[in-house]
């Protein structure tokens, strides 16, 4: 075998915690050669983290212990290195350094982001201040700050997210490092900021000949940029393999399972999404059996011994931990995926928006002045229809909260009408607004933080049957509440129980049996499965849309992942910066997008498959979504649109109707 | 890092000047008198006492107080002094010549005296300094004055409207404490509270109210060879425990009036009492007088009046409340004084004694004789014991607390006491006489008819009388009278003034009849 | 900055303004008269009148107050009737010694309470940690007035090392200012050097625990590097705060102490005027002390604002 740049073996990683050991990473052998790019996907407390942390024995220790395993890096077994060491503080930065997900918090605020990189370059490549600072310089410049010499000086907080995020992979490729880890580099930003990190990170280790680290829970990222995959369960690795193989014939049940649950931008949309059952095991309990085992479909009896399952070898490149081969686990006929319900949408529309604004003045100076407005909502007109879902897209900023809070009349209107099943409900005053607030709900995005922790889960449901006064007794209430229990998929059994002992997609059902409470027929959702891993996520779509199949409800579906919004929504509105910049029915915006935005929105999400990932052709859109305080001028996109023109820049271009499909853009029967 | 250290360090800075700033003319404030005066090369002796009492005033117009008093007399002189016995007799007036033919009072004075500010002290300046006291706040005293001239370069005569006994106290004494007209006319009145120019043997350096008064030695004073020491300072502490650590670690010598649960710790931690002394006029009896703005009270009852008088017990009264220092007393001339008459037999403690009396005036318990007792608030505890004491003879006592003593005993309020006042008073008659001007025992009103019972004549008597010895035997008969045969008023006990200190100041006679030369060549500072 | 700076100038000159009008009230919510109150009852009619006038009671209440503040921006803040001398004077000779012990206290128990709070978080868990956090709770808890008496009982008398009492101004003689307040400042600062190690020790803790510590370690930064460069900067913003307080405190509390060393400072004076009822060196007292407060917490706003850029580049 050849010598690999990083060859970790049977890594180990253990946390002391009070209540017992916890066997974060069981069982994790990869590694990495030179200037490959490779990924490992998991969920989150899959260890993916804690591997690549224990490796840099950047883990706190205590509680943390690395039990067993080893880690060569150019020769050297740096797991026995201590934490403080010299030797580990040589590799850390010098030899492997890491990207975090959170680029807000993981620079220092008091800091320069200069200073931050050349203390780097400083400790490592043992330059002077002056050289170190012009170093720091070409970075920065090397990674698309614009300016580079004047913002050497800047504070993070005067950088956005995105431009964080690269300083970070300046930082970190400072002291040419042989392996860059991006830890959920890309998680926290918007989509379009994503791709351009991404592709960036591409660009710059291909040049250097970095190895690159992918760190992900995003199935469709890793297609796209990553030569080998392994897949990470429960603190297990449980497939590896090259990006071709693992999309194409993947081995083991929970790869299958995954790519089988995740919507894609090109899947069949009238068959349902064929969910993981159950929950990731927790790892204070685990038994050593199987990780997959509970949720696995294709399980045999054999199965069940408290013993990891050997890898079985497909290829050189391909190795799944599954007691069967692929071609047994095939044979054993696959879960078919049902047919999606099927419902009609009425003519009758339920929510108008005429004209809907929201500002939020600016005030300066010490008298509070106003100088100006943020048009956090600018004249947004959308029309939805009796059991229609509406899907609403947009990156951060781009108003569709205050949308769904505006509706709701959480605040007030600055301007235009909402008109409800035909009567105005604008200026309603507060004490008429109840009919309404029964028959319109609300799921959050965090199910953690919307749900009152004191209150049993029986009484979080039951507490709009209260209000609205909707059960005749006691037993009729216990009655309905046991039914909404069991519309969405909960045991009625857990009712008495507190809601901090549900797992997170549990919640996420006591959120939507809540908002079922009171029978309401219009449900606005706000990114309802963007907290939720993975696996989980299927479930509750899936759970929505048997919902309102059954109950002829509509939706406001409100998420930034278009792939989601896709698979649910009927119709579908992008805004950006407060404007719908695009209506139309799913299947023709996706076909044919008319907006330069929305293309850029599409293009920037890639398919999880490599070989239409390869095909695809992309637009690709540059800067980040300005702040709504410096919105531009005319077409808010036009800063950013690659084809925009001198008028773009002066007049707000209208929402036109092209047969049913409208989008604002001056420039659509050109491009 | 470095910011941060440079941000601090002008925060130190700006907070440094800021306070420079605030010191202003930080530098004409004399604050380098008092404590550093190890650096000086020949130590010099300065005694360092300590107070506890705020003294924002001290000297003018008079002196009241305790620690005024201690503070006046080191710098101001008057024109007579108290003997050990509370006769007077001549200072800065050498020789005071009584004329009660006349009436006419004439003061020969010291020669060759100065004020600390080198002008002359004479007859001009004894004139000028009660024009002064007449025009702020003295004029009661000059009621019987006629007139005053300088009749001579050192002599004074005093022509008075009719003679009175206690015009030499009132006029040498009382108006007596001599300070330089001179500075007064520069500067005025508001000053001259806090700045002394007088002849004493001690020149007054610095006054902060609420700090320190410091005064040096006065070179060129006229008593040859005095002071002996250099210099006493006066710090006001507020916290008295701060005092006794003081003067545990010797930074101080003496305490000015602590009090006296504190007194009692230092005694028994082997520091020497100072300031005994029952003549100073200085020293009070805590008592209470029988009196009645209304008739028929059971107070104007004779038996009554002694009943309580035997039912208080005075030596409880004076342990509880004094820590022992108290001493028990019959009459309002304490023992040791020229105004006791030792053969006044009181009223010692005898509750069966006094029960009897009320049987005998016809009182039983179910119709007991009933008294009310007023007196202010800081004397609640005192009197809530008296009540006691007289609950247990069989009397029905109230209490009035009041605000304003004075008003009900002067009658100036619309509300007129009930039965029985609290006064405390000097130890000597003739302090009745300058703080009244007339007669106390008319503070009784309906009790009794003065008149018919002569002590009105008595008193008139002794007020007019012309030599000291005729005066004295009147005052023996006016104890007897007032005491024994009419039972006027029940005295509790009197304390003197007490100053507690290290033994390096002994026999110092501080504290004693204003002497402000005082100290002996052996004080020890080191 | 800027505008955060004259923001919060402006904010200062308000609050100065509602205090001074509170300061001046104080006079004329008492019950009575305001002059008899002072000065008792037994003065002249005529003496009344005169202090009436010359304290200007007879003018209207809005004409008194500009009056008040304009004499006391030029300095005159009046004639203290107990104290026997001009406001201006006092304050001037009291305050330095309260403003010199306040500051010297705020800068012991800032310097200790972060070294020690600095100590106990990086050595988290050891037994130094345990000894000094049990000593700051013991500190936080104990009542100043015993201090400094148990101070006075180890160091007077029974050691004879320091003076019991007194203040001297350094520039006058050195070692014995030194030596006189040692007690003082010490038992000034105890309390904030426990609040200061325990504030900067949970301040601390929490910056290590942060993500950009993880990335500094990442880079393989040596601990102390990460400790001094990263961490401490981060931890102090929020104790910079406290330091405002701080000052406050030792200088409002500076009663207490100097109560108890004897030494004739603002809070003396404070306390003496209130009890003599002494409205006119207690107005301008509470105006000044004020003023020390809000300079100090401008000053501290600056200090933050500079800090941390966050606020700085707003």
């Amino acid at each position: 075998m050849s010598e690999h740049l990083l060859d970790v073996k049977h890594l180990q990683t253990v946390f002391h915690m009070g209540d017992g050991l916890v066997r974060a990473v069981d069982d994790a052998t990869f590694h990495v050669d030179e200037g490959e790019i490779i990924g490992i996907v998991g969920e989150s407390g899959s260890g993916k983290s804690v591997t690549m942390m224990s490796i840099l024995k950047l883990i706190a220790m205590p509680p943390g212990e690395i039990v067993g395993g080893e880690a060569i890096f150019q020769g050297r077994d740096i797991l026995k290195y201590g934490p403080t060491s010299e030797e580990i503080r040589e590799i850390r930065g010098g030899g492997i350094s890491m990207i975090f997900q959170e680029p807000m918090t993981s620079l220092n605020p008091v800091l320069t982001v200069g200073q931050q990189i050349m203390e780097s370059i400083m400790l490592h490549l043992k330059m002077n201040k002056a050289d170190a600072r012009k170093r720091t310089i070409e970075l920065l410049g090397q990674v698309g700050i614009p300016d580079a010499e004047s913002r050497i000086d800047y504070y993070p907080t005067q950088f956005s997210g995105g431009m964080r995020q690269r300083v970070m992979i300046a930082m970190a490729m400072s002291c040419d490092p042989k392996i860059l880890i991006a830890d959920e580099a890309t998680t926290a930003l918007d989509v379009t900021t994503q791709e351009q990190i991404l592709e960036l990170l591409r660009d710059i280790v291909k040049k250097t000949n970095t190895a690159l680290i992918i760190i992900t829970h995003n199935l469709s990222i890793i297609a796209r940029y990553a030569e080998r995959i392994y897949v990470m369960y429960a603190g297990n690795i449980v497939e590896r393999g090259t990006s071709e193989e693992l999309f194409v014939t993947p081995a083991h049940p929970y790869t299958m399972g995954l790519l089988r649950a995740i919507p894609r931008l090109d899947s069949d949309k009238s068959r349902r999404l064929v969910s993981i059952d159950g929950t990731p095991p927790n790892p204070a309990k685990k038994t050593g059996r199987c990780p997959f085992y509970e949720r696995c479909i294709y399980k045999e009896e054999r199965c069940d011994i408290n013993e990891l399952p050997e890898y079985i070898e497909y290829s050189e490149t391909q190795a799944s931990a599954c007691r069967f081969r692929r071609e047994e686990l095939l044979a054993k006929a696959p879960p078919e995926a049902k047919e999606a319900n099927r419902r009609s949408i009425g003519k009758e529309p339920v929510l108008q928006l005429k004209g809907l604004s929201k500002y939020y003045p600016v005030t300066q100076g010490i008298a509070r002045r106003k100088v100006g407005d943020v048009k956090a909502l600018d004249d947004v007109d959308l029309t939805i229809y009796q059991g229609e879902t509406v899907g609403l897209v947009g990156e951060s900023g781009c108003g569709k909260t205050t949308l769904a809070k505006t509706v709701l009349r959480l605040h007030p209107a600055t301007g235009g009408e909402i008109i409800f099943r035909g009567e105005d409900i604008t200026n309603l005053p507060e004490r008429k607004l109840n009919s309404i607030r029964r028959d319109v709900q609300f799921i959050f995005q965090d199910p953690y933080g919307s749900l009152d922790p004191r209150q049993t889960a029986g009484s979080v449901v039951g507490e709009a049957i209260k209000t609205h006064k909707l059960a005749k007794d006691k037993a009729d209430y216990e009655r309905r509440i046991d039914e909404l229990f069991r519309a969405v998929g909960l045991d009625p059994a857990l009712k008495n129980r507190a809601p901090h002992e549900f797992s997170g997609g549990q919640r996420q059902r006591l959120c939507i049996a809540a908002a079922l409470a009171s029978e309401p027929k219009f449900i606005i959702c706000d990114e309802p499965i963007s907290a939720l891993d993975v696996s989980i996520q299927a479930q509750i779509i899936n759970l929505l849309i048997d919902l309102q199949a059954e109950r002829g409800l509509t939706y406001l579906f409100i998420a930034h992942d278009l792939s989601v919004v896709r698979h649910i929504s009927d119709r579908i509105a992008v805004m950006y910066l407060g404007k719908v910049v695009e209506i139309s029915p799913w299947d023709r915006l996706y076909e044919n997008p008319m907006h330069p935005y929305t293309r850029a929105l599409l293009s920037a999400i890639p398919i999880p498959d490599p070989v239409v990932e390869k095909a695809r052709k992309r637009t690709r859109i540059e800067g980040e979504v300005p702040s709504l305080i410096n919105r531009p001028s005319g077409c808010v996109f036009h800063p950013r649109c690659p084809y925009a023109t001198e008028r773009c820049s002066k007049e707000v271009p209208p929402l036109k109707d092209y047969n049913g499909h409208e989008a604002a853009c001056f420039r659509i029967g050109e491009i | 890092m470095k910011k941060l250290a440079k941000a601090l360090s002008l925060l130190l800075v700006v907070a440094m000047v800021l306070s420079l700033a605030a010191c202003g003319g930080g530098n004409t404030v004399p604050n380098n008198s008092g404590n550093n005066n190890n650096v000086a090369p020949a130590e010099p002796k300065i005694l360092k006492i300590a107070t506890v009492k705020t003294i924002n005033q001290a000297g003018f117009p008079s002196a009241a107080g305790t620690d005024q008093k201690v503070v006046a007399t080191t710098v101001l002189e008057s024109l007579g002094r108290y003997d050990d016995k509370g006769n007077i007799y001549g200072f800065l007036a050498k020789e005071i010549i009584t004329k009660p033919e006349e009436p006419a009072i004439v003061l020969k004075l010291q020669e060759g005296v100065k004020f600390h500010d080198d002008t002359p002290f004479n007859a001009q300046a004894v004139c000028e300094v009660y024009d002064i006291l007449k025009e702020n706040g003295q004029a009661a005293q000059f009621a019987n004055v006629e007139s005053y001239s300088a009749t001579g370069e050192y002599e004074v005569t005093i022509k008075l409207k009719a003679w009175t006994t206690d015009a030499v106290e009132k006029l040498c004494i009382g108006c007596g404490q001599m300070f330089s007209p001179t500075a007064f006319k520069k500067n005025g009145i508001d000053w001259m509270y806090t700045h002394m120019v007088g002849t004493g043997a001690f020149i007054q350096k610095e006054f902060t109210i609420g700090d320190k008064i410091v005064c040096e030695k006065n070179p060129n004073y006229w008593q040859p060879g005095l002071p002996v020491i250099d210099g006493i300072t006066i710090y006001q502490f507020d916290d008295e425990t701060a005092a006794m650590n003081a003067l545990r670690t010797k930074d101080i010598r003496l305490i000015i009036y602590p009090n006296m649960q504190n007194y009692k710790t230092l005694l028994g931690e082997g520091f020497t009492r100072y300031g005994v002394d029952s003549c100073t006029g200085i020293a009070g009896v805590l008592g209470m007088f029988f009196a009645s703005g209304k008739e028929g009270q059971d107070v104007t009852n004779l038996k009554v009046r002694q009943a309580i008088c035997y039912a208080v017990n005075k030596e409880g009264l004076a342990n509880a409340f004094t820590e022992g220092l108290g001493v028990v007393t019959e009459q309002l001339g304490v023992a040791g004084t020229r105004e006791n008459n030792p053969a006044v037999k009181g009223y010692p403690y005898n509750p069966d004694k006094a029960r009897e009396l009320l049987k005998e005036a016809g009182f039983t318990a179910d119709h007991p004789a009933e008294v009310t007792l007023t007196f202010t608030k800081a004397y609640e505890d005192i009197f809530t014991a008296v009540q006691r004491n007289l609950t247990d003879v069989g009397i029905k006592v109230n209490l009035d607390i009041t605000d304003n003593i004075g008003d009900k005993i002067t009658m100036n309020g619309a509300d007129p006491y009930v039965s029985i006042c609290w006064w405390s008073a000097p130890t000597m008659v003739s302090g009745w006489f300058r703080y009244y001007s007339a007669n106390p025992f008319t503070m009784v009103r309906d009790c009794l008819d003065l008149k018919a019972a002569g002590v009105i004549d008595l008193y008139d008597k002794i007020m007019t009388a012309a030599t000291p010895e005729e005066q004295k035997k009147l005052m023996d008969e006016l104890a007897i009278k007032t005491v024994d045969e009419l039972c006027l008023y029940c005295p509790f006990y009197h304390t003197l003034s007490y100053y507690i200190g290290d033994d390096t100041i002994i026999n110092s006679d501080f504290g004693m009849r204003g002497n402000t030369q005082w100290t002996p060549e052996t004080v020890d500072f080191k | 900055m800027g505008r955060f700076l004259l923001k919060r100038f402006f904010q200062t000159i308000l609050i100065l303004i509602i205090i001074s009008i509170l300061a001046f009230s104080l006079i004329h919510i008492i019950p009575g008269d305001p002059v008899y109150a002072m000065l008792g009852t037994d003065i002249s009619p005529e003496y009344h009148d005169q202090v009436y006038h010359s304290m200007g009671l007879d003018l209207p209440l809005v004409k008194q107050y500009f009056r008040w503040v304009g004499n006391f921006v030029q300095g005159q803040m009046g004639y203290s009737y107990h104290f026997k001398e001009d406001v201006s004077t006092l304050v001037a000779r009291r305050l330095p010694p309260t403003l010199i012990l306040g500051i010297l206290s705020a800068v012991v128990s800032v310097i200790l309470g972060l070294l020690f709070g600095i100590i106990t978080a990086v050595r988290r868990g050891k037994p130094i940690d345990s000894v000094l956090t049990v000593l700051a709770n013991i500190g936080i808890a104990t009542p100043i007035f015993w201090l400094a008496v148990l101070l006075v009982f180890v160091f007077s008398l029974r050691l004879k090392l320091l003076p019991s009492w007194g203040f001297t101004f350094p520039w006058v003689d050195f070692g014995r200012s030194m030596k006189q307040m040692v007690m003082p400042v010490l038992c000034m600062s105890v309390g904030g050097i426990a609040s200061y190690t325990r504030q900067t020790r949970s301040s601390m803790l929490e910056v290590i625990g942060q993500d950009y510590i993880r990335t500094a370690r990442s880079k393989g930064l040596k601990e102390s590097q990460i400790i001094k460069k990263h961490a401490v900067k981060n931890a102090l913003i929020p104790i910079l705060t406290l330091i405002g307080l701080t000052l406050r405190n030792s200088i409002g509390g500076s009663a207490i102490i100097e109560r108890a060393f004897n030494i004739s400072g603002m809070g003396s004076v404070m306390v003496e005027a209130l009890s003599a009822r002494d409205y006119v060196a207690l107005q301008s007292g509470i105006v000044f002390l004020a003023l020390i407060t809000c300079v100090c917490n401008l000053l501290v706003d600056i200090a933050y604002a500079y800090a941390d850029p966050r606020i700085r580049l707003e």
